[in-house]
């Protein structure tokens, strides 16, 4: 669906937004940001949040030392606070000809939206947002900033997107892991028509390198229910040839399959603290992010 | 296997709808662009082999229920004892075929009950084992097949009228085609037909009813499996007999005289002399007249002096053992000879019409005029000989006349167009000259009034020798001019007869003067006319004309009240009828069960009913079984259609 370039800015869901931009959307494991910000480091710093007592080792700042403690017991302890830091986000969005399927809103103009506006959130909060375009040809890759004009560079990026050609979902999963070589929040939007065992891989590739690493997976209603009734052609969008089968014959095997696939990348998520969400495109994003927010902050949407 | 109804079998090929429409699906994919295609594929893969059997077994069962509806609509029959076979095997239907000709009421065998009691009797036997079968008679007088609520019902004296005795012959073929059309048209199943005749040859009309001796063998033919018709055997070897046969009767003024046949069947002793009961009039006397042999030819004489003018007599045989067959009724009425009147303005043409019309007694026939043609009392005029102008006046009286039942005979006009009539007309009128004279070659010189003499001499047409004549326009031509146009035409006309001769007894036109044509021709129609008057008054018993005769009164057998069924004196519209019973009934040939079997060479052999045999019945219909097997495919096809339960949850969005 294109969209006139002053009208990129629609892909941000207000509604979404007025939502969830009061509370952060925090990362599940300690990042090593650049600046101060919402989410935990590894590294103890000057925050008002407690962590721990230390004992007192000689040649540390006695600045840091805890009197009241020293007057209680005569021993010298320190008190330690909890640094929070910024994290870097890479937002990686699939834009094989697969995403091209759905009505009335394709998964690919459903992955925009869901890309803006979770690039607003994370870089209204301060974090460095970054975006990378998974495709064969005229990959795009958008480094992480945490300059608050970078929303309008994503955007840029995702408006004239288009969906086509064969995926290269997997390689630029490894690409992303190798690349970045602080730990990072990536993000991965797709539909995951891809080998199972290598998306497996990459996912474990992204988590080998301490990075947070949520997946989306959307998927139309027509692909979740079948609601083929009549013989069918079926054209596959990456050009793998076609199928004329009878719908209802198949279907029911169809639907398992389907279902297995998304059980094994998700039970390998909860393996390796991994995130993974299976999101209709029926759905608002605003209830997609509110159920991912939910999920992050431990509460049962 | 046959089928009641095989007309439903094509529905077969409805049968196979579920399977047409699978494979036009199949024709008529969409295209729809997919993203999950590796599923597809991998579903396919998989589950293909399964859904695809479940598939076509679900289709298989479609085809086979919509086939077993087929058949329980076309209602199947087995032969035999089957394990298919749910019901009983009973008949539908047991129709007897009762032949109530006067024939059947001669003595079977040695016993005193006639062939018809016999019949009952033996088809009350036959229909004891199967009480839920319904029962219909057809009997040969009216024809038409009705049910019977019980067997029982054929004793009642209330079916005397359907059963009872009759002086009628019988159309079998007829009858038996009536039912077996009658049997098609009510959708009878499963029926055994039973025809009771004493198989007189003269009841089967071979060859009158050979198109319907065709169409019995094909409806037999096509209902093989379904229907039998067995013949009770009722053909007696040794019965005895005499019968009477009136074979002609001359009348005068004042005598009746009969002539009389008596035939004896089968005479082991016979008989010397027979005891005769002349009654005229109410007025009985008794006759012991000496016979010789099988055929014996008497003489009567009936005196009609001091006798009213319209009466009736009647002849009969006392020591018989048939009660109708030696029974001979007649009427009379005096001075019913014919009259006749000659219409005329030629003086010529009157002389000669009038002497070649004259009668027994030597006088001339009556001129006429338009005044005194009594046009509505036929009686006194029984033929009217006219020629010359046509007035509408004439020409309204004379149509008048014919209508009545008058015998009219014309010739043309001299005088050019005015001899057309309303309801006839003449051709042109034609001339030669003397060298070049019309002839006549052929006419009907078997019968009718140019027929030969009795000594076989010609009537000689071929010597007329005719100069002029005008072709009638109307009529059968009884003879023919050598260009093969009509001398004589004859054609009814209302309830009377028209004869038209072409040409005039005058020199001038023909030489039909002389006379050796033209008096026997006229004397001829005047016989004619006159005994077809007097049979007007004689009916054959059981014919049609006495079925359409409602009131009645029986003068010499008040116990008989039926003109359809018995012979008799009627008095019916205060006119004297005699109804005699049909002369065909007295032969005594046999149209043997292999003569109808020749008859009817596609259906299966007739057979004749075995007294013993009660049980013969060995069909059934297994509608049922077909429509518990359709249930039954409905009901596996319904078990193949629900859909598998899933044994893993289906995952939620997370």
């Amino acid at each position: 669906m294109p969209r006139r370039r002053n009208s990129y800015f629609s892909y941000l869901d207000q509604e979404a937004l007025s939502r969830i931009s009061g509370e952060p959307l925090l990362s599940k494991f300690s990042m090593e940001g650049s600046v101060s910000g919402h989410h935990r480091s590894p590294h103890k710093g000057a925050s008002v949040e407690f962590a721990e007592y230390r004992e007192y080792t000689p040649g540390e700042d006695p600045k840091r030392m805890d009197w009241k403690v020293f007057g209680r017991s005569d021993r010298y302890y320190l008190k330690e606070f909890e640094a929070e830091t910024n994290l870097r986000c890479h937002l990686a969005i699939d834009c094989s000809a697969s995403m091209s399927f759905g009505e009335p809103v394709n998964k690919l103009e459903y992955a925009k939206k869901l890309t803006a506006t979770l690039a607003y959130i994370y870089l209204g909060q301060g974090d460095a947002v970054g975006l990378h375009t998974l495709q064969k040809k005229n990959q795009k890759i958008i480094p992480t900033k945490r300059n608050p004009a970078q929303v309008q560079e994503i955007l840029q990026v995702l408006g004239p997107l288009k969906a086509k050609g064969k995926t290269n979902l997997v390689q630029s999963l490894h690409e992303i892991a190798e690349s970045s070589r602080t730990r990072a929040f990536v993000v991965v939007i797709s539909d995951f028509f891809e080998e199972r065992a290598s998306i497996k891989n990459a996912i474990t590739h992204l988590r080998d390198r301490k990075h947070d690493v949520v997946l989306f997976q959307l998927l139309d209603k027509q692909e979740i229910e079948f609601t083929f009734d009549r013989p069918t052609r079926f054209v596959d969008l990456e050009g793998e040839g076609s199928i004329i089968t009878e719908p209802t014959l198949i279907k029911e095997e169809y639907l398992k399959r389907l279902e297995e696939h998304s059980m094994a990348i998700n039970e390998h998520c909860l393996e390796c603290e991994a995130s993974f969400n299976r999101v209709s495109t029926t759905q608002s994003i605003s209830e997609t992010l509110n159920s991912f927010s939910s999920h992050r902050r431990g509460i049962s949407s | 296997m046959s089928f009641l109804q095989p007309i439903a079998l094509w529905g077969l090929l409805l049968a196979l709808t579920p399977l047409i429409i699978h494979l036009l699906n199949l024709l008529r994919h969409r295209s729809q662009p997919w993203a999950a295609t590796r599923f597809l594929l991998q579903a396919r893969k998989s589950s293909s082999r399964l859904s695809k059997i479940k598939r076509w077994l679900t289709l298989l069962m479609r085809i086979l229920a919509l086939g077993c509806l087929c058949f329980v609509i076309a209602r199947p029959m087995i032969g035999g004892n089957s394990f298919l076979s749910l019901s009983s095997n009973s008949p539908e239907l047991l129709v007897l075929i009762l032949d109530r000709s006067a024939s059947m009421d001669t003595g079977a065998n040695s016993n005193l009950k006639s062939k018809r009691e016999r019949a009952l009797e033996i088809f009350e036997q036959f229909v004891e084992p199967w009480p839920e079968s319904k029962i219909a008679l057809v009997e040969s007088v009216y024809e038409e097949p009705f049910f019977l609520s019980e067997i029982q019902s054929l004793k009642d004296s209330n079916f005397e009228l359907f059963t009872g005795r009759t002086d009628t012959s019988s159309s079998l073929a007829g009858t038996l085609l009536k039912t077996l059309e009658w049997m098609i048209k009510t959708q009878v199943g499963p029926a055994e037909i039973l025809l009771a005749s004493d198989m007189q040859r003269s009841n089967w009309g071979e060859n009158k009813s050979s198109n319907q001796f065709l169409r019995i063998d094909k409806i037999l033919e096509q209902k093989k499996d379904l229907w039998t018709l067995k013949v009770i055997p009722l053909n007696s070897k040794s019965s005895y007999d005499i019968s009477l046969r009136v074979t002609k009767i001359a009348r005068t003024d004042e005598s009746i005289k009969p002539s009389l046949t008596l035939k004896q069947s089968k005479p082991a002793n016979p008989l010397n002399s027979v005891h005769i009961q002349k009654c005229l009039n109410g007025e009985n006397e008794n006759l012991n007249l000496k016979i010789s042999s099988d055929y014996t030819k008497l003489h009567t004489t009936f005196n009609l002096k001091q006798q009213p003018e319209k009466g009736w007599g009647s002849i009969k045989l006392n020591n018989n053992f048939n009660k109708s067959d030696g029974h001979y009724y007649f009427t009379y009425r005096k001075n019913s000879i014919s009259k006749v009147g000659v219409l005329t303005s030629n003086p010529v043409i009157e002389n000669v019409l009038r002497s070649a019309a004259q009668n027994s007694d030597g006088k001339l026939a009556e001129l006429l005029t338009l005044q005194n043609i009594d046009y509505k009392n036929t009686i006194q005029k029984r033929v009217i000989i006219q020629q010359g102008t046509v007035t509408k006046p004439i020409s309204d009286a004379l149509d008048e006349f014919v209508k009545q039942g008058g015998t009219l005979v014309l010739f043309p006009s001299e005088k050019k167009g005015s001899g057309n009539y309303s309801f006839f007309n003449w051709q042109e009128l034609e001339e030669r000259n003397e060298d070049q004279t019309f002839t006549i070659q052929n006419w009907s010189k078997e019968d009718g009034v140019l027929k030969n003499f009795a000594d076989g001499t010609s009537i000689g047409l071929n010597y007329l020798s005719i100069l002029k004549r005008m072709i009638p326009n109307q009529g059968e031509a009884l003879a023919y001019y050598d260009d093969g146009k009509a001398f004589l035409t004859k054609f009814t006309h209302g309830n009377g007869l028209i004869y038209a001769f072409s040409t005039l007894p005058i020199d001038s036109w023909s030489s039909l003067k002389d006379g050796y044509i033209l008096v026997p021709s006229i004397q001829r129609i005047m016989l004619e006319s006159t005994s077809v008057m007097d049979s007007s008054n004689d009916l054959i018993c059981g014919s049609e004309e006495t079925k359409g005769i409602f009131e009645y009164n029986c003068i010499d057998r008040p116990d008989e009240k039926k003109p359809t069924l018995h012979a008799g004196i009627y008095k019916i519209d205060g006119k004297l009828i005699a109804i005699n019973r049909p002369l065909e009934e007295l032969d005594n040939e046999i149209f043997t069960l292999s003569d109808l079997n020749s008859k009817l060479p596609d259906s299966p052999p007739l057979e004749e009913l075995n007294e013993n045999e009660t049980s013969t019945f060995k069909r059934s219909e297994i509608w049922t079984s077909f429509l518990y097997l359709c249930l039954t495919l409905l009901l596996i096809e319904s078990f193949l259609g629900i859909p598998r339960q899933s044994k893993k949850k289906q995952m939620k969005n997370v």
